[in-house]
């Protein structure tokens, strides 16, 4: 399950999420109504639970607890919240623990003043580096750190020190993104004004290098385009990669009801499912919940080649790639091998045997591949929609 | 069937712009044949891209009946014409069908190139002439000098030039008047065999092919069973018409009369404008003279932009040639583009029209490669062949021999420098400078074609505010020192890149070509370098740097559907790429690279 919520004490320029400043008088009413939605839609008891925003760690820390501890959930869940350093009090931090938080997610995005200031962030790194000392005296294990590289103010030197400060920090979790230029946003609107620099993408291709090879080296695996790990992975994003089902609670949170059985992955690729999301306004999803007790605002299902392409967008996403049968391995484009974006490992993950003698393998993106993991799924997916 | 002494066939003709349509709106609304709430600007202009461009691309005739100050009831049937140059041949057409022409001259521009090009037109085909002064309303209207500039222009008396504004209306009455006294009525034979001539056709979707047709002796009546004599094709009149301006059926059209004949054509391909319809009984002898052919001096590749689409393309052309005989179309086959066709055309403008009328009215898209003409190869071999696609010019050649046109412009004397300069460095050679009064200069050139069908038209334009006119005459062949230049994409030729050029262009040809498509083709998987060859030798390169980032960000909270309709739109771009080996070439590089600026 996630769970969704809008309120930030201020709004970063780049931020395209359902997010909102200045509403924090709505939170209890708000935490009400997704409370009244959780017990609506759930009816098994969920494997993870991600409480999302926004900045959840706005919330004052009693309406958090309500919040996680209305979600019924299996034994030995996954529960992450995402903070922000600011904001992330030992209070705050305690009443996720006490509630049954197990990881938290930190919003670092960089070690540095002047890349903080371009992002419109409200911290600095030492801010940071104590919320997560705080964090850990709670007894917080599993702790996530997310970076934005190559926003245009960054050199080559800075994300080398801000990788090399994550490094020292220790989480047993990186999410490295690529600044994305959202269009309707205050930063997206002066990139096309040419008001302010955007980033360009060959930088980030080579800070995305610099990324896998300062975090390989300091033990992280990759398992994922922007995600690395010690150990332990995120459970629940995962699951949004292998197209399992999941419910999504609060104002634009979006759900997913796979059409066919997975096992873990879906067993039929053209078969789909049904995505729904909620209102994307709190206003208007409080409203929504309030009067006809649901807050889905629109929806689509989806199947076929769209499924498909769902399917190879989000699971080679995965360093583990999709499973393919040996006709549809012919299937993929010669050219993607010989670029080198691509690579065929056996089905039970040993990369030595030989790709012609099994009834089917694993196709998985190489480091280069992930890089252009867009052009290979166009590639692809256009490959298999003719065959 | 019409008295022959109350008709009047006319053509209104004049240098672009100068009126004809709005003037034609006039007659249309004073004779009451289009209802004042139907008005609008440009009337005939009936086409979407006439409506967008403001000019007028095919001739349109109309029937109106004017009464006349001495009581009878006239019929008029007037046509009117293009002005482009390239559409000359449109308005020759239409001059076989009148007795007279209405030549318009604005009286603020005054005589431009397209003028004296239409009177010459009118004059060989042995029409009366009536001069018409057009736009007095305008500030800038100078009627007297332009008035001047007809006589010692085109030669006829200033003094019978009519002064009108065909858009207040000032004037027209006394042009009608001017129209009946001058124009001569027809003459024709109502008793001897039936001689219509073909002038125009359109297809119509419903009804087939419809052509348009003059009577010059006899009768045509609904049934009848006729012959098309140079095609030698059995038809039968199935309905015949006249337009007022919308089609309206009559029993028989007689000598003199213009009118629509739809002949349950069962192919297009039967329809030939300029040819003789009479009846099968008692048919005449001898069909009309007909028409010169045209001949297209503008070529380019046309080709399906998705490759199944063969076959819809080559209906499309048949279909559109019934309403524009003058491009000719055979079948090729390009490397690069698989199959398509060679068409030719009678000017560049020409060329675009056909291309939008066939996206349009046929809905197939089109690849298009870039204009070439016709050149005349000596092979060493010592056999002449005729080249008008570039990549089929082998290397090793004894002579090569390109059009030459004289350009005739039309000037005020202050941009002089400015067109010596261009027809310059176009390779022009002056042949005449002549001050045709004191503020305004006839300047001719010889020129290679090859020079015009680029940007000449735009850049004389803008070089001159628009105030230089422009029109051109084939001149025969030359020699030239001329060669080819390839371009490879990824180490391949690529043949609908293939141009020929001066040869002490070619390296800077070759330079801005790799540049324009550098910034043409997107980034791909792999380095692509893209190089310009002349004889073998690499001239030019750059190089195309491989993607190295094509990533989403992570799908937050599960929104999967806006980055799969990211991810679909990339998948529709691609679809519309062309695969030339292993690289993608959007389909505009293709006209737009060859667009390239030599100034
Ligand atoms: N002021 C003024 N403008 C006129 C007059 N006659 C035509 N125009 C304008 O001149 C422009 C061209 O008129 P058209 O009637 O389209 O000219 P045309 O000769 O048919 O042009 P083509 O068919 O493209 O050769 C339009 O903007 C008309 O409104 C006139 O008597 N006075
Ligand atoms: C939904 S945000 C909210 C988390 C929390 N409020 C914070 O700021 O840390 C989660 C993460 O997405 C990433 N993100 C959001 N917008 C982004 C953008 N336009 N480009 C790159 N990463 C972005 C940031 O790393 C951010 O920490
Ligand atoms: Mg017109």
């Amino acid at each position: 399950m996630y769970v969704h919520v809008p309120f930030c004490s201020a709004r970063c320029g780049y931020c395209d999420f359902a997010a909102f400043e200045g509403m924090d008088d709505l939170i209890p009413d708000y935490v009400d109504a997704v409370v009244e939605e959780i017990g609506s839609r759930v009816p098994v008891e969920a494997s993870t639970v991600f409480v999302g925003g926004g900045t959840p760690s706005v919330l004052p820390p009693e309406q958090l607890a309500r919040l996680i501890g209305s979600v019924p959930r299996r034994q030995g869940a996954e529960v992450t919240v995402e903070m922000n350093p600011e904001s992330a009090t030992v209070e705050i931090l305690e009443a996720a623990r006490a509630a049954g938080a197990t990881r938290v997610s930190m919003g670092m995005q960089s070690a540095l003043p002047h890349v903080l200031g371009y992002l419109d962030r409200a911290h600095r790194h030492d801010t940071l580096e104590s919320a997560v000392r705080r964090a850990r005296r709670v007894g917080f294990e599993h702790l996530n750190v997310d970076l934005i590289y190559a926003s245009p103010v960054e050199s080559d030197a800075d994300w080398r020190r801000t990788l090399e400060s994550t490094v020292a920090l220790g989480p047993d979790h990186v999410s490295a993104y690529a600044l994305g230029i959202e269009p309707a946003t205050p930063l997206g609107v002066e990139v096309a004004s040419g008001a302010k620099e955007g980033p360009d993408d060959d930088v980030a291709a080579r800070r995305l290098e610099m990324a896998v090879g300062a975090l390989a080296s300091a033990g992280y695996v990759r398992y994922e385009i922007s995600n690395w790990a010690q150990a332990v992975p995120c459970v629940h994003n995962l699951r949004y990669w292998s197209l399992g089902s999941y419910v999504g609670v609060g104002s634009g949170a979006h759900s997913y009801a796979p059409s066919s059985g997975t096992d873990p992955e879906p067993i039929d690729r053209r078969a789909g499912g049904l995505r729904t999301w909620n209102h994307r306004h709190p206003r208007r999803y409080m409203a929504a919940m309030r009067q006809d007790g649901v807050a889905v605002a629109e929806g689509e299902r989806v199947a076929g080649d769209t499924a498909l392409l769902e399917w190879l967008s989000l699971g080679l996403r995965r360093s583990c790639g999709v499973e393919l049968s040996h006709e549809e391995l012919g299937h993929v484009p010669e050219v993607l091998f010989e670029a080198g974006l691509v690579e065929v490992g056996a089905s039970n993950g040993r990369p030595d045997s030989e790709p012609q003698e099994m009834h089917k393998g694993r196709l998985a993106l190489t480091t280069k591949g992930m890089s252009l993991a867009n052009a290979v799924v166009t590639e692809l997916s256009l490959a298999f929609g003719e065959c | 069937m019409t008295q022959l002494e109350t008709i009047r066939n006319f053509s209104i003709i004049a240098h672009i712009d100068h009126g004809k349509s709005t003037l034609a709106d006039r007659f249309l609304q004073m004779s009451g044949a289009v209802p004042e709430r139907e008005m609008r600007e440009q009337f005939l202009d009936s086409m979407d891209l006439e409506r967008e461009r403001g000019i007028t691309i095919k001739a349109q005739t109309v029937r109106i009946h004017h009464r006349g100050t001495d009581g009878t009831v006239y019929h008029l049937n007037l046509i009117d014409t293009p002005g482009h140059v390239d559409f000359g041949y449109e308005v020759s057409r239409s001059l076989y069908a009148c007795e007279g022409a209405l030549l318009l001259v604005d009286a603020a521009q005054g005589i431009e190139a397209q003028t004296l090009a239409n009177a010459l037109l009118a004059v060989e085909a042995d029409l009366e002439l009536v001069p018409v002064i057009n736009k007095i309303d305008l500030p800038s209207a100078e009627p007297e000098r332009v008035a001047e500039e007809v006589e010692s222009l085109i030669g006829l008396p200033a003094e019978d030039c009519l002064m009108i504004s065909a858009k207040t209306g000032e004037g027209v009455d006394e042009l009608l008047a001017a129209i009946i006294e001058r124009v001569p009525s027809p003459k024709g034979d109502v008793r001897a065999p039936l001689r219509a001539l073909v002038f125009d056709s359109h297809y119509d979707q419903y009804r087939g092919v419809v052509t348009n047709v003059r009577i010059m002796d006899g009768t045509l009546g609904t049934g009848d069973s006729l012959v098309l004599m140079a095609s030698k094709t059995e038809v039968s009149a199935d309905e015949v018409g006249v337009y007022t301006p919308l089609p309206r059926s009559v029993a028989t059209l007689g000598p003199g009369e213009v009118g629509y004949l739809v002949p349950g054509l069962k192919s297009v391909a039967e329809a030939k404008v300029g040819d003789t319809v009479t009846t099968r009984a008692r048919g005449a002898d001898e069909p009309l003279p007909g028409y010169k052919e045209p001949h297209p001096v503008v070529f380019c590749g046309m080709y399906p932009a998705e490759g199944q689409d063969y076959s819809e393309l080559r209906d499309a052309l048949e279909r559109l040639h019934v309403n524009d005989a003058s491009f000719t179309w055979e079948p090729e086959t390009s490397g690069a583009l698989g199959f398509g066709f060679r068409v030719g055309f009678l000017g560049l403008l020409h060329m675009e029209i056909i291309r939008e009328r066939l996206e349009r009215e046929y809905e197939v898209t089109i690849v298009a490669t870039a204009p070439t003409v016709e050149y005349q190869v000596l092979t060493a071999g010592g056999d002449q062949l005729v080249i008008d696609n570039p990549s089929l010019l082998e290397p090793g050649f004894e002579e090569i021999r390109e059009p030459y046109v004289e350009a005739t412009f039309l000037l005020p004397a202050e941009y002089l420098g400015t067109v010596l300069e261009l027809c310059q460095g176009r390779r022009g050679v002056q042949t005449k400078l002549d001050y045709v009064s004191e503020d305004r200069v006839e300047l001719d050139y010889h020129m290679p074609l090859a020079e015009i069908i680029t940007d000449f038209f735009d850049v004389l334009k803008s070089r001159t505010r628009g105030y230089a006119s422009f029109d051109y005459e084939p001149l025969g062949y030359r020699p030239g020192d001329l060669a080819r230049v390839d371009i490879l994409l990824n180490g391949e030729p690529v043949d609908a890149f293939s141009s020929i050029v001066p040869k002490d262009r070619a390296y800077r040809y070759g330079r801005r070509m790799v540049e324009k498509l550098r910034e043409l083709i997107p980034r791909q998987l792999f380095d692509v370098p893209i190089q310009a060859a002349q004889g073998g030798r690499i001239i030019a390169r750059e190089t195309v740097k491989a993607r190295r980032k094509d990533v989403l960000a992570k799908c937050y909270g599960g929104d999967v559907t806006r980055k799969r309709k990211l991810l679909e739109k990339q998948k529709e771009g691609k679809k519309r790429m062309r695969s030339i080996g292993r690289v993608e070439v959007p389909q505009e590089a293709f006209i737009s690279a060859l667009r390239i600026d030599r100034d």
